[in-house]
């Protein structure tokens, strides 16, 4: 345990880069090189940005001897995914001026917008800054935005839960001035006296974390968030319609390396409880553990996950407790229902009415039948919503429009039809999840977003066939194995392995409480049709009363 | 001395000096917030900020709360709801606001924040003389109704003061403010205003109330909620 390895190259980076500054000013200068260097590309990352390139461009750029078709990827910090029309507005302008004309929903309840060049990174900032959001701490080793149960407006617990994540965000932000400095341009809004404050970072230091961090915060029964697969979840113990406290799970991640066993998806541990009050004080205690704890020598070794699984669950429980004034109480139980959103409409106790969107893999776009795009602006403008109305981005990549009162809630119906935009998609579809891959993402080993539509056209015939259109069978698809689409808990998980090529993983639970396992690698389409085929007979003949087909899978392969 | 001083000196004094660990502001993240947030966030980033999340708030509102927490890094906004046992008591349809205002301000606001200031000798508001015929005479420091001690660090302020501080360290401006509204509460009772109107006409429009009643004396029969 004590044997001493050397730093990762980030590592000595972070140390380095005065708190996350670099050469990243110099770097925006610079135009005749649209990209960036290795190291200002991981530090840039802090900020909320990928450096990315055009994939189906390379290999006729590369003929021509032309550089790589360089362009930003800038995610933002939205905690619960809730933003105001008026934000909305301004962010699906940004991506008409400034990004490739799409708004992409990720599946933590943010917003990436991609192909911002260079050139247009500090004016697509400043939009963004203008619309009072920001990109802070959306990527790199720091607490990534973090999630909530989507609908905030249902309930008083859910309205907490927001809160929760709010207060979270807020309180494990990076205290470094450098993103508004780099590239909002000048500390405008220092406080007179914070020249004689020295910079520093009070909770994290000066190397931050020695990997990403994901929080997030569900409201039974919904487990919309996926609370087993993120570093760190709260999940509400409601009492009277109000959250009393949390049940905390720690060590949940998705990521993994294909042929390298020593890195796996795992399943969140329960570890306590906590008083609601106590919410900053718990997860500072368990962010500061893996802070201190974590592998800093092996990246790929170095997410919570890990630590706890180094150090032994019950050491860490110790070293948490260790740093809180009142101790974690035993666990409360708490009951999932699914991961799924409920798509439609739905009412709330103040009479105000809620519409959720399917959005295929979570583009906003216009296409020549469906003028998505188009039609969510049209709402956003509406009067009164425009006033009242929230949209808030769900951890399923679709949107609520909330906030709707009862007279304008045909009207928006009507908008949604004139635009093309219909909500006819099958139970396998609306549930369905892809993750970015090709060609923006620089990991992608195999089409993702792009693929997984085709794909489920041909599922939905041959679930047909076995008389299983009406069924819900979460399928989630990632085009490398790291997991954004968090496939490994999904009842049927795809993981690109090579163009064309994925493996297939079954046994999921519907309530995303239990990983998946292989079941075919490296399968080409035809092959994953060809082993599904049979299970949906069997998954027919054999079943259970109501079993989905995930648990059917983990009964009769696992 | 200059007003954003004066008011620096008279918060730094009540914070540091009289009422170490006993004083809080009351801030409504309105159109005029920004200013009083800042000032603080100079002397105290940790001071407590009481923050009246009456459940009828514009979504901008509470946008603008978290960028002005986030940027003057606010460390300690606390918000303050309504007991739900009320709500469902006096409130069940949601229509209160409509039939009774007094008693909808009374459970969303008055309640929470008497019970929020149980701990504190001092509280701090933004108020301002020149925001309507009620606040013509307020002073930098006087009682409250309940004998705490009340101050109005910018009661001398005028609309061209505020408008300079905000341009002097470029802080943002409440969203709703460019669309035409002034003085912003609750979405049931507040409306944009027209031109020639005093900033505080937008509110409760058309009744003859004009404060919330956080700044007025309470009434002697507490309300109580079912057991």
């Amino acid at each position: 345990m004590t044997e001493q390895k050397s730093l990762s190259r980030n590592e000595t980076l972070k140390a380095g880069s005065n708190f996350l500054r670099g050469t990243l000013p110099e770097a925006l200068e610079q135009q005749a090189f649209g990209g960036l260097t290795e190291d200002e590309g991981q530090l840039v990352k802090f900020h909320g940005m990928y450096i990315q390139d055009d994939r189906d461009l390379r290999p006729e750029r590369a003929k021509r001897k032309l550089d790589r078709a360089y362009s930003f990827m800038a995610r933002l910090r939205i905690p619960a995914g809730i933003l105001t029309p008026r934000q909305y507005l301004a962010m699906d302008q940004l991506a008409d001026t400034y990004a490739n004309h799409t708004l992409r929903l990720t599946t933590r309840q943010t917003i990436q917008f991609h192909g911002v060049i260079k050139a247009n990174l500090r004016s697509s900032l400043r939009a963004i800054d203008a619309a009072l959001l920001d990109s802070i701490a959306a990527c790199g080793d720091v607490n990534r935005n973090v999630m909530a149960t989507a609908n905030p407006f249902l309930s008083r617990a859910h309205t907490e839960a927001a809160e929760a994540a709010r207060a979270l965000s807020a309180h494990f932000l990076p205290r470094t001035g450098a993103w508004r400095e780099i590239f909002i341009d000048g500390a405008a809004i220092t406080p007179p006296d914070a020249g004689a404050e020295p910079e520093a970072e009070p909770i994290y230091g000066p190397t931050y974390l020695p990997r990403k961090f994901k929080m997030t915060v569900a409201v039974p029964p919904s487990n919309d968030v996926d609370v087993f697969a993120h570093d760190l979840s709260f999940v509400a113990i409601i009492e009277q319609d109000q959250i009393t406290g949390y049940t905390i799970i720690v060590g949940g991640g998705m990521g993994a390396s294909h042929g390298e066993p020593e890195t796996y998806p795992r399943i969140g541990s329960i570890i306590g409880y906590c008083p609601a009050a106590q919410l900053l004080d718990v997860a500072q205690a368990i962010l500061t553990a893996q802070r201190d704890f974590g592998d800093r020598s092996n990246r790929k070794h170095a997410r919570l996950k890990y630590t706890i699984d180094t150090i032994g669950l019950d050491e860490f429980t110790r070293i948490v407790n260790e740093r809180l004034t009142t101790k974690l109480e035993p666990a409360r139980a708490f009951t999932f229902t699914n991961n799924h959103d409920t798509l439609g409409w739905a009412q709330d106790h103040d009479g105000l009415h809620h519409l959720t969107l399917f959005i295929e893999n979570g583009r906003i776009q216009d296409t020549e039948t469906n003028r998505l795009k188009s039609a969510l602006a049209s709402i956003a403008r509406l009067p009164d919503f425009i006033d009242h109305g929230s949209f808030i981005f769900t951890p399923n990549q679709n949107i609520i429009i909330a906030r709707i009162s009862p007279a304008q809630r045909k009207l928006i119906e009507t908008i949604l039809a004139d635009h093309g935009v219909t909500q006819s998609a099958s139970p396998v579809r609306s549930t369905a999840m892809a993750c970015v891959g090709l060609p923006t993402c620089g990991l992608a080993l195999a089409e993702s977003e792009r693929y997984l539509p085709s794909l489920i056209t041909k599922l939905e015939a041959l679930l047909s066939t076995h008389g299983l259109t009406s069924e819900k069978i979460t399928i989630r698809m990632t085009g490398c194995p790291n997991g954004c689409a968090r496939p490994y808990i999904a009842e049927i998980g795809l993981v690109g392995r090579n163009p064309g090529r994925y493996n297939l993983l079954l046994g999921g639970a519907p309530d995303g409480s239990r990983l998946n396992q292989p079941h075919r690698e490296n399968a080409t389409e035809a092959e994953i049709l060809e082993a599904l085929d049979p299970l949906f007979a069997r998954f027919t003949a054999e079943r259970i009363a109501h079993e989905s087909f995930g648990d059917f899978c983990n009964r009769i392969l696992n | 001395m200059p007003k954003p001083a004066a008011a620096h000196a008279l918060l730094t004094r009540a914070i540091t000096r009289d009422f170490p660990g006993q004083i809080a502001l009351i801030s409504s993240f309105g159109t005029e917030s920004a200013v009083l947030l800042h000032l603080i966030s100079t002397i105290d980033r940790a001071l407590p900020i009481l923050f009246l999340d009456t459940g009828k708030l514009f979504p901008d509102s509470i946008a603008y709360r978290d960028a002005l927490t986030t940027r003057l890094r606010l460390t300690n906004i606390q918000a303050l709801r309504p007991d739900p046992a009320h709500l469902r008591r006096f409130d069940p349809d949601h229509r209160l606001a409509a039939s009774d205002p007094d008693l909808c301000c009374a459970l969303r606001k008055t309640m929470p924040l008497d019970a929020a200031l149980i701990p504190y000798a001092a509280w701090i508001t933004g108020r301002k003389r020149t925001q309507s015929d009620t606040r013509a005479t307020i002073t930098a420091s006087e009682p409250s109704p309940d004998g705490r001690i009340i101050l109005n660090p910018l009661h001398d302020w005028t609309r061209t003061d505020i408008e300079q501080y905000f341009r002097t360290h470029a802080l943002p401006r409440h969203p709703l403010e460019a669309d035409g509204f002034a003085s912003i509460g609750c979405v049931p009772c507040t409306r944009r205003i027209k031109p020639g109107e005093s900033p505080r006409a937008g509110r409760w429009s058309g009744t003859p109330k004009t404060e919330c009643g956080i700044f007025l004396p309470r009434p002697t029969q507490p309300i109580q909620a079912p057991a």
